[in-house]
């Protein structure tokens, strides 16, 4: 009868390790709502836990840190980590080179318009050197701190540490766990060897903020103080009570119509399901009623261009966001008008033909048109030697040929570069720039020409966040904040923009409204603004004579009814 | 004069049926150029039904003054999403209560016409 307790506990084992799932069985979980306080020891990259005293130089590897209690390996992949399908499009990394005047939009997922890191040159390596600040890393190299560590992390020094080329230290660094010489902190660690994290599975917003902060620039003034959060954010969400996910980090993105990897309908976790839909309604979300509004209206507009885009009576802002504008650094330098130029909101149609708003942002590069047509383009490696030779350019090439321009004409300048470039190339081959939203290149008569060309067009990405209330909404104001004759956002015009000053060519100037651009039948639109004009009497009028005509439609059938039966 | 403006209704009734048959697939809104039509046609018909009701033609027969009765009440229905009075979700009842009740008042109309002549 004794031995009956051991016997329970090894059938449960037996039971439950025949049963179970390899993850079940093998990951720590505390199963409760109640956060887990971390009081770890740190492991080096072969496991071995790290003593502070020994002094034997041993340096902590966050993987292996992790590894005993969590699926590493699961957790440091996933949608974050650019893994599963690629979807909708998201924000491009923006490569900026001053020295060549490139700017070009790039992402490892194969979103419309956007090069590839390989076609860059960009391996790993120089990636992580290029855009590892902002990105969380995948493999062995992610930083699960700067996601999950609720306090005490410093994104500051995090970039610092990237940006040298040391990555695997550099959330150690930033949590404070090691100095930048390398050297752990003592007064971290107790006496039993152990740190304590203050780790959380949702870390609270401010750690999502860190890679996906969106600034609003007042070109007139650096109103930064007027910033407006995100209702959600207002309302006490966080980022993640939408953007879900499991150990496999498969976050989900929450636009209408995705396909999550993991098979799970996540519908409610997008804006129409848990505004619109019966189902919806999480963490008691109203439900929207949208009254006034004709119901065609919900099915060609998505819910973020009036509650994301432009508000009413603003039109397009310039923006800088964390990825592209390296928010999170302290620098004095970062003006509103350095690039990469990214312009928010413009409006186009979704890929389920929804109006809906995007950000966009033109290349700028130089590259090689070759003989079929196709476009290849040089990389700020190579380009600065040729630059140098031909231009005399050494540090910046926008700054100084804005310098030269006061002498000679901007056009000759870049024509003296683009020979340059075609000097080495065969027949058939020609030397071009990409800005401004056209193509470049000279012609026979030694001259600046241009042409449009998809590759120039500008690339875009649909704009979510921050989501403003109903009343802040486009339509708070009525119909006739869309339609009307003096609607900005519909009107507001967006042109490309080129880091080369090119003032003797008035065509980069060319620019274009949402409305010119297609997105609704603009001679519909304009019957409608100048209905709309009269809406409001037109609505008395159709009351006053839906009550006469009902009242006297009434009495004219009792009298009838009356008359018929004497 | 009345009689005149009785044909006038009659016409106008008609070309608000015919505007409004891009909408008639139950859950397929009326929209764009149709609806501005169908507006254009319904505003100047809305005073008629006033003047229709209120005044009716002498040759008027009790299903021909209910067809305008339930006319007016059609215009009445849609009322209710134009005020904002409901959800956007839900002013679909009212606008195919609006549609179905119309069509079934030109066919009361027609039925009466018929009626009257044989």
């Amino acid at each position: 009868m004794n031995n009956l307790p051991a016997i329970l506990l090894l059938m449960t084992t037996l039971l439950s390790g025949s049963t179970g799932t390899a993850q079940d069985s093998v990951w720590k979980r505390t199963d409760s709502d109640d956060p887990y306080l971390h009081r770890i020891p740190l492991r080096d990259s072969r496991g071995g836990v790290i003593d502070p005293s020994a002094d034997n130089g041993s340096l902590p590897h966050l993987g292996k840190s992790c590894a005993p209690c969590h699926d590493v390996e699961a957790a440091s992949g996933g949608l974050h980590a650019g893994q599963g399908p690629d979807g909708r499009a998201g924000e491009p990394w923006i490569l900026v080179d001053p020295r060549s005047a490139t700017r070009m939009p790039l992402h490892r997922r194969k979103w419309p318009g956007l090069l590839s890191p390989q076609s860059m040159d960009l391996d790993q390596q120089k990636w992580s050197q290029e855009f590892g600040r902002h990105e969380t890393g995948a493999g062995e190299d992610s930083d699960c701190l700067v996601c999950h560590l609720a306090s005490g992390y410093d994104f500051a020094k995090r970039i610092e540490q990237i940006d040298s080329g040391n990555t695997a230290l550099a959330p150690f660094v930033a949590a404070g766990l090691v100095d930048t010489s390398g050297q752990l902190d003592p007064r971290r660690f107790d006496s039993s060897a152990h740190v304590e994290l203050n780790l959380l599975g949702d870390a609270g917003s401010q750690t999502c903020l860190r890679c996906h902060t969106v600034r609003n620039l007042d070109e007139q003034n650096d109103r930064r103080w007027l910033h407006q959060d995100d209702v959600h954010l207002a309302a006490g969400l966080s980022c993640v009570d939408c953007h879900r996910s499991g150990i496999d980090h498969h976050m989900v993105r929450g636009y209408e119509g995705e396909v999550h990897p993991s098979g799970t309908d996540v519908t409610t976790l997008s804006c129409r399901g848990c505004h619109l839909d019966e189902d919806g309604g999480l963490f008691g979300a109203p439900l929207a009623e949208h009254r006034g509004l004709p119901p065609f209206h919900l099915e060609e507009i998505s819910c973020t261009a009036c509650h994301a885009g432009p508000g009413p009576g603003r039109s397009q802002v310039a923006q800088w966001t964390s990825r592209a504008h390296r928010l999170g650094e302290s620098s004095q330098d970062r003006l509103p008008g350095i690039p990469p130029r990214i312009i928010s909101a413009f409006l186009q149609r979704d890929d389920q033909q929804r109006i809906s708003p995007v950000r966009l942002t033109w290349p700028d590069g130089w590259g090689v048109l070759e003989t079929n047509g196709s476009i290849t383009l040089l990389t700020p490696a190579q380009l600065r030697p040729v630059l140098r030779r031909a231009l005399r350019v050494r540090s910046d090439l926008v700054e100084e040929l804005s310098g030269q321009i006061e002498n000679m004409n901007a056009s000759s300048v870049l024509v003296k570069a683009l020979k340059k470039l075609q000097e080495p190339l065969e027949a058939g081959r020609e030397a071009i720039l990409i800005t401004g939203g056209r193509l470049w290149k000279v012609s026979d008569v030694d001259e600046l020409q241009s042409s449009a060309i998809p590759a120039a067009e500008a690339v875009s990405w649909a704009l979510s966040h921050p989501v403003r209330p109903a009343r802040t909404a486009l339509g708070a104001g009525g119909c006739n904040d869309c339609h009307s004759s003096t609607s900005s956002w519909l009107q507001g015009k967006v042109g490309p923009s080129s880091l080369l000053p090119l003032p003797d060519h008035p065509e980069i100037e060319g620019s274009s409204s949402p409305l010119e651009s297609g997105i609704i039948d603009s001679g519909r639109w304009k019957i409608w603004s100048w209905l709309f004009l009269g809406r409001e009497a037109g609505k008395i009028y159709f009351s006053i004579c839906a009550l006469l005509a009902i009242s006297g439609g009434l009495l004219g059938l009792w009298k009838m009814i009356q008359e018929e039966s004497r | 004069m009345i009689q005149r403006l009785s044909r006038w209704t009659v016409l106008l009734a008609f070309l608000c049926t015919i505007s409004s048959i891009a909408g008639v697939p139950v859950g397929e809104e009326l929209r764009g150029y149709w609806l501005q039509l169908h507006l254009l046609v319904a505003s100047p018909l809305a005073a008629l039904l006033v003047i229709r009701c209120w005044w009716p033609a002498v040759d008027t027969t009790i299903l021909g003054q209910l067809s305008w009765w339930l006319m007016a009440i059609a215009m009445g229905l849609v009322l209710i999403p134009m005020l904002g009075w409901t959800s956007s979700q839900n002013s679909m009842v009212w606008i195919e209560g609006h549609g179905w009740l119309s069509l079934i008042a030109v066919a009361i109309l027609g039925w009466s016409v018929r009626r009257k002549s044989t």
